[in-house]
Parts: structure tokens; sequence; C-alpha cells
């Protein structure tokens, strides 16, 4: 009966993976899909960056607090055409939009042990393997900081030969900040205005809420201290587990900055699914 | 320039809105102090006073989301979540700047320009449709126990226009 199903899901997975490839804009899966088995956790994601969509779904099955930075691809080889077409009737000579060149993504990792302190970074360090032996746009390293938190981050991109080229992630770049009292939203604006002004990248704040950061003072700053290491003393000091994704924008192109609380989402009883916050008791 | 969205409540009802719990859409259920006059403009606040008898300064109140949100207004490089939800803030009563007596302060909620900006530019040509909406639910907690009420907040972008609303309270259509 176990059997019966799971290849009923696989056909059906299938199915849908075909149809997008038969037309000209696919249709990715709106999130990454985790499967639990005898030999392990299956994760299928589809979409145009596939760690992320399955970096999504990992934090919310298991609650995980991870931060991802994405690798700024900017080549033909990593980008591809995503103008809408009936915007592209509309604008015929105008230049389209892009969108990274990823599609699907399959990984396989062992089911993590709640008791295991390493379980994150072991499934993530797998994900990162398995991902970057594909083509997928972008190559990317697990870094973890003495508190163990994590950070997925873009290091390699391909360049207009199709050769990967060594990127040095945004967040590396060292910052002086005068140590001042502040909210949370005016340190992470300041740590933001002094990135642009020492690479001469811009980054969008792209918080969908932000009272948390508006109500929280800290006295955050240093001199030539890695903007990583602000922000993430920025985001500590909420007392909340609050990861971020820095995102690329290849068309502007900018970088947004788009933080959000780590969370798990569970089962409700009621054949829905709702949120639990990070940390609560686990399922497995 | 800034641009935010500020819309103040009241905690004057909080003890009796031990409201049942349900699932989207939250409308019926959105009680949270619906403010007497609402003043909004591109950055102003909306500020919202309610007489009460009873106090509930120094109490604490507290936003999570129940479920994960929806944003119509994204796209893969947007650089928006795609499941918005709220970060978690805790208010106390009658504390800080914008609160006073049964007041919690300012909850701050919607893109700011930069992003409203990106998706009025370029959301189009990756098919998305206008106005596109971001909802975000959050539910209130008093005293991190008493869950009173699960708002539905709202950002709603048009093509040159954006409008934000709180559980049911809208800003004006601002031109954008």
């Amino acid at each position: 009966m176990l059997k019966c199903m799971r290849m009923l899901t696989v056909l059906a997975l299938l199915c849908e993976l075909i149809s997008a490839q038969s037309t000209t804009r696919p249709n990715f899966l709106d999130r990454a899909r985790i499967q639990h088995g005898d030999s392990g956790v299956t994760i299928t994601a589809n979409d145009s960056i596939p760690l992320l969509q399955a970096l999504y779904a990992v934090r919310l099955e298991y609650g995980w607090q991870i931060n991802w930075e994405e690798a700024p691809c900017f080549s033909h080889f990593d980008l591809v055409d995503d103008t809408g077409p009936k915007w592209r009737a509309a604008h015929p000579d105008a230049k389209g939009v892009t969108r990274p060149a990823g599609g699907l993504f399959t990984a396989t990792f062992p089911e993590p042990k709640p008791s295991d302190p390493h379980a994150e970074r072991l499934v993530l360090a797998r994900l990162i393997e398995e991902y970057n032996a594909t083509d997928n746009p972008g190559r990317y390293v697990l870094r973890v900081d003495p508190d163990g938190q994590l950070t997925v981050v873009g290091t390699e991109v391909r360049d207009e030969t199709g050769a990967l080229q060594e990127i040095s992630p945004l967040l590396d770049t060292p910052l002086t900040l005068a140590k001042a009292p502040r909210t949370i939203y005016d340190t992470i604006k300041s740590i933001l205005g002094a990135l642009q002004s020492a690479t001469g990248r811009q980054v969008l704040f792209a918080a969908s809420s932000s009272s948390l950061f508006m109500t929280t003072q800290a006295t955050i700053g240093g001199e030539r201290v890695p903007a990583r290491e602000l922000l993430k003393q920025a985001l500590a000091s909420t007392k909340r587990p609050i990861q971020y994704d820095l995102g690329f924008n290849p068309d502007v192109p900018v970088y947004m900055l788009s933080p959000s609380p780590a969370m798990r989402e569970e089962d409700d009883g009621l054949g829905g699914r709702r949120l639990v916050p990070a940390g609560s008791s686990a399922k497995r | 320039m800034l641009h935010r969205y500020l819309i103040g409540y009241d905690a004057t009802w909080i003890n009796n809105l031990r409201l049942h719990f349900r699932l989207p859409p939250f409308a019926k259920n959105a009680k949270d102090g619906a403010p007497i006059f609402l003043l909004m403009t591109g950055r102003s606040k909306a500020w919202a006073t309610r007489p009460s008898t009873y106090s509930y300064d120094n109490n604490s109140v507290t936003e999570s989301s129940p479920v994960l949100g929806t944003n119509a207004c994204w796209w893969s490089t947007s650089g928006m979540v795609q499941y918005p939800t709220v970060q978690g803030s805790t208010w106390v009563v009658d504390q800080g700047g914008d609160a006073g007596h049964n007041q919690y302060g300012l909850d701050t909620f919607g893109f700011e320009s930069g992003v409203v900006n990106l998706i009025q530019t370029q959301g189009a040509a990756h098919d998305v449709e206008f106005p596109c909406a971001i909802n975000i639910y959050q539910a209130m907690n008093y005293d991190g126990i008493d869950l009173y009420v699960t708002n539905l907040l709202t950002q709603t972008v048009g093509s040159n226009t954006v409008q934000v609303c709180r559980a049911g309270v809208c800003s004006g259509t601002i031109p954008y």
C-alpha cells in the first residue's frame, strides 16, 4: 500500500514536471516537497533558485534558523529570459527581464535525529553538496558561526564564457559603523547604507513587517567589522530567531535583504497547516 | 525616502476579545480596536483612541503568524518573501513614545518604497497582475497567553497606487 502511494506520488510529480518542461515558461513548484521514507528524506524543488526553495522547505519542516545569501548571477549561462508574453506583446522593443536559470533539484539526506546537535549542519552540507553537483546556477558553501548559526553563502557564478568564477560575498565587506544606541530598524538601515557606500551596491530592506525592528533598541557598531557580523548582531538583539535572505535582482541590479522569523510548520489536525515557534517540541 | 505605513491601535478591548480561532479569512474576527479616526498619507500614521474604564497599562501584547501569508506581488528575483509572516513583535501597553494609556503603540507593516517601486516597475514584465496583494496573518496575544484576535494585514500595490489595511481598517489609496 505504502509502495503504491509512493509510486502514485512520484508519477504525479513526474507529470507535473513534464508539463512544466513543455511550456515556454516553466510551471515551477510553489514550494519544495519533502518526503520521508525508509531511505531517508527526499526533497524535490523546482524553481529558478531551487536551492533556496529547498532551504525554505527544510526551515519550515524542522524549524531551523538558516540564513541565505544568493549567488549574484549575471551571465547568460546563469540567467534566462523571464519576460511574460503579455508584457512582451505590449512592449515588443523593450528590454525584458530575467531570472536565474534554475529548475529541478532533488536531494536525499538521512532523517535528522533531534538528539543530534550536528543534524542541521549535516543536512545542509549534504543539500549544498548535491546542489553544487547539478547544473543549476551558483555554487554555495555553508558557513558555521562559533555560536552554531548557519549561513548558506553563494561563492561562485558562471561568467560569460561559462567558466565558474569566484565572487566575494557582499556581506563579507568590512564596515565601520559608529557604536551608538539605535533601533534595530535604524541599525539595519545604517548597515545597508554603509554597505552601499563601501561597495556601490544598493541593498533594499525588504521586510514586510517591521514593528519588531522599530521597537527594539541596541548599541551595535565597530571598525572594519564584516557586514554579516553587524547584521547578525542586530537581528540577535531582537531576542527572536530572525533569519535573513539576501536576494539579488540581476535586472536592476539590486540586492534585497529580507528578514523572517524561524518557524516550524505542522499539521493542525484539521487538514491544514499551522506555524509554531522554532524550537518548540519537534513532531518527530 | 522612508515610506512606511503605520496604524496604531489601542488595547482597550483585550480581555473580552477571546475569540474562537479560525483559519482565514479573519475579517469577521478583526476587532483589535478599530480606530475612531484615521489619518493616512504616504508618510503619516493612523492613530486610534478609545475610552476605557479598565487599565491594561504595563501589560504586553505579542504578535505571531498562525499560518503563512500570501504574496501575489512576488516573483523569484523580487527579493521579497513569498509567504510573509509577522516578525513576532512585543509591545508593552502605555510604554514607548507612540503609546498612551491603554495603547500599545504603532504596528508597522508593508514593504517600503524601494520594494514597492520594484514591484511597480518590474512586476508586470514578470507577469504580476495589478493590483497585487500581500496578505499577512497576525495573531495577537495578551500577556503571552490570551489569543484575543487574529488580524489580516494587507498591502495592495497597484500600478501607481498603494494601500495598506489592518483588520479591515485601511489607509486611503495612495498615489504612488
